[in-house]
């Protein structure tokens, strides 16, 4: 069950969404060679649809027809549209200043996910504010220091696939299944970059990337059954202000990337620590594995 | 030896005699609780669901082998009936999803996610009945609309009256349903598509009550 969820749920929305962008990187690249002067919407880039399109056919596979059904009857089922709106607003504010496409995405999409238990707009504002601040550190200190772009990857492989085994670990599989997604688009991504200059991560993927981890952080809080503090998820959404870590001077270009790598997922780990010592989830982690037990403790072996 | 067969002869009477004893009240409390089955038309009786001797039970088939059983702790509601009629019987029974127990503490902070029944979203599932047909001497055939997740479904139930009696805490009557979903059309669609855990699950709610005040 749980290989097949993970082929149809993770791995195939992660790679048809790698192989929509190189397709579109591949067109636009095409009418860039033949426009014989640079368009002034040069840095336009589908790669923000990276943060959403995984997550939109991860939904649409766990929850099926019904599933994407107008207006979503539950909180989570708003997190395709809220990722979407992020994604297309960050492209469209391609041309605007860093600050604005990295705080405004986030106020639009914690306007439509309402998690239970934050309906009050208080809660949901102070999210806000969280995870723009956190875009717009992890945006900052790119251009004349820009490291390789894979490391970038690299680093929302890793913070990702920590934030899904939060998810997973706070009880609730699909929004973790959701997260993987996004981990196992980066990892192709980060695999192709290298390559394909046009897969490179620019400002607004960044931006898109660090709202949709706050989106689904935030979910994650709401629904959470495992009794993480607020303050873990906080901290997990706060991990990709890592990256700002590229704009530093010191070091070699290969220590910075490896700065970019490590910064947010040390970052993404110490909540993911945090949140299991502080439930006490810590120490049965640390008990030698029983293979005669399944993923909820119960004996499945004589 | 005659001495000894009457003292033999003695206790066994003793013991015989005991035993009517404590029959008796017995049969007594039976024939009470099993009275109103037989009993001629009494007047109409509107409860309110005992929460601790009322719960609701949900079987599935689990990984294609063996039938899984959790319940729910918290039922709660009203019900009215008049004994031996289906006419006038009526249901509105409330259950917490919050309160679903596997026995299991990790499995049911999974239950309780969007995963299945989304507690948070939906803490209630209800029932309420919409008519009923008499189908034995104590069975009925009770209609009525499920809404789960926020989805509602007409559902037939097979409803047993089990008994009423007074045992010195009041009038007591209580009900028996079953009745079988496809979770899928409800929105609780976890682990369906390969069928690692059934589409159809069976549901059977033990209900007790006394008059509503």
């Amino acid at each position: 069950m749980e290989a097949d969820l993970v082929l149809r749920a993770v791995v195939l929305p992660a790679a048809v969404t790698v192989i929509v962008l190189a397709v579109l990187a591949a067109v636009a690249g095409r009418w860039a060679r033949r426009s014989p002067v640079r368009p002034a919407s040069a840095r336009f880039s589908w790669l923000p649809l990276a943060a959403a399109l995984p997550v939109v056919l991860s939904y649409a596979q766990q929850e099926g027809a019904a599933g994407l059904s107008w207006p979503p009857a539950v909180a989570f089922g708003w997190t395709w549209v809220a990722l979407s709106l992020a994604a297309l607003s960050t492209i469209a504010l391609a041309a605007t200043s860093a600050v604005v496409q990295s705080v405004l995405p986030a106020f639009l999409a914690l306007s439509v996910v309402v998690p239970p238990g934050y309906a009050d707009p208080g809660g949901r504002l102070v999210a806000a504010a969280i995870v723009g601040a956190a875009s717009f550190a992890a945006s900052s200190g790119r251009g004349a220091r820009e490291s390789a772009g894979a490391s970038e990857h690299v680093a929302w492989w890793l913070v990702f696939g920590i934030a899904s085994a939060m998810a997973l670990l706070s009880g609730f599989a699909k929004l973790s299944f959701m997260i993987a997604s996004l981990s196992a688009a980066a990892s192709m991504l980060a695999l192709l970059s290298p390559w394909a200059p046009r897969l490179r991560p620019d400002g607004a993927s960044t931006a898109a990337s660090a709202c949709a981890l706050g989106v689904l952080c935030f979910l994650g809080l709401g629904y959470d059954e495992s009794g993480f503090p607020w303050w873990s998820w906080a901290l997990l959404a706060c991990a990709p202000a890592g990256l700002a870590v590229r704009g530093f001077a010191w070091g070699s270009p290969r220590a910075r990337a490896l700065a970019v790598i490590a910064v947010p997922t040390l970052l993404a780990l110490v909540a993911l620590v945090l949140a299991l010592g502080w439930t006490g989830a810590l120490a049965r982690l640390g008990q030698p594995a029983d293979p005669g037990l399944d993923v909820y403790g119960l004996r499945t072996e004589p | 030896m005659n001495t000894c067969c009457l003292g033999l002869r003695c206790v066994a009477v003793l013991l015989a005699t005991a035993g009517v004893a404590t029959a008796v009240p017995m049969i007594g409390a039976t024939a009470v609780a099993q009275a109103p089955a037989s009993a001629p038309a009494a007047a109409s009786m509107t409860c309110a669901v005992d929460p601790v001797h009322s719960m609701a039970l949900f079987r599935v088939h689990h990984l294609g082998a063996g039938q899984f059983w959790g319940r729910f702790n918290e039922v709660t509601g009203s019900f009215s009936f008049e004994p031996g009629k289906a006419e006038g019987m009526n249901f509105d029974i409330s259950i917490s999803t919050e309160s679903v127990d596997s026995g299991n503490e990790d499995l049911d902070k999974h239950l309780r996610s969007p995963d299945f029944f989304a507690a948070k979203d939906f803490p209630k599932m209800t029932f309420r009945s919409t008519g009923a047909k008499k189908t034995g001497e104590r069975s009925y055939e009770l209609m009525g609309e499920l809404t789960m997740r926020g989805v509602t479904k007409p559902v037939t139930a097979s409803l047993e009256f089990c008994g009423m009696a007074d045992m010195g805490r009041g009038p007591k009557a209580g009900f028996e349903a079953q009745f079988t979903i496809k979770r899928s059309e409800f929105g609780v669609n976890y682990g369906v598509e390969k069928g690692a855990i059934g589409d159809e699950v069976r549901v059977i709610v033990g209900l007790e009550g006394g008059p509503k005040k």
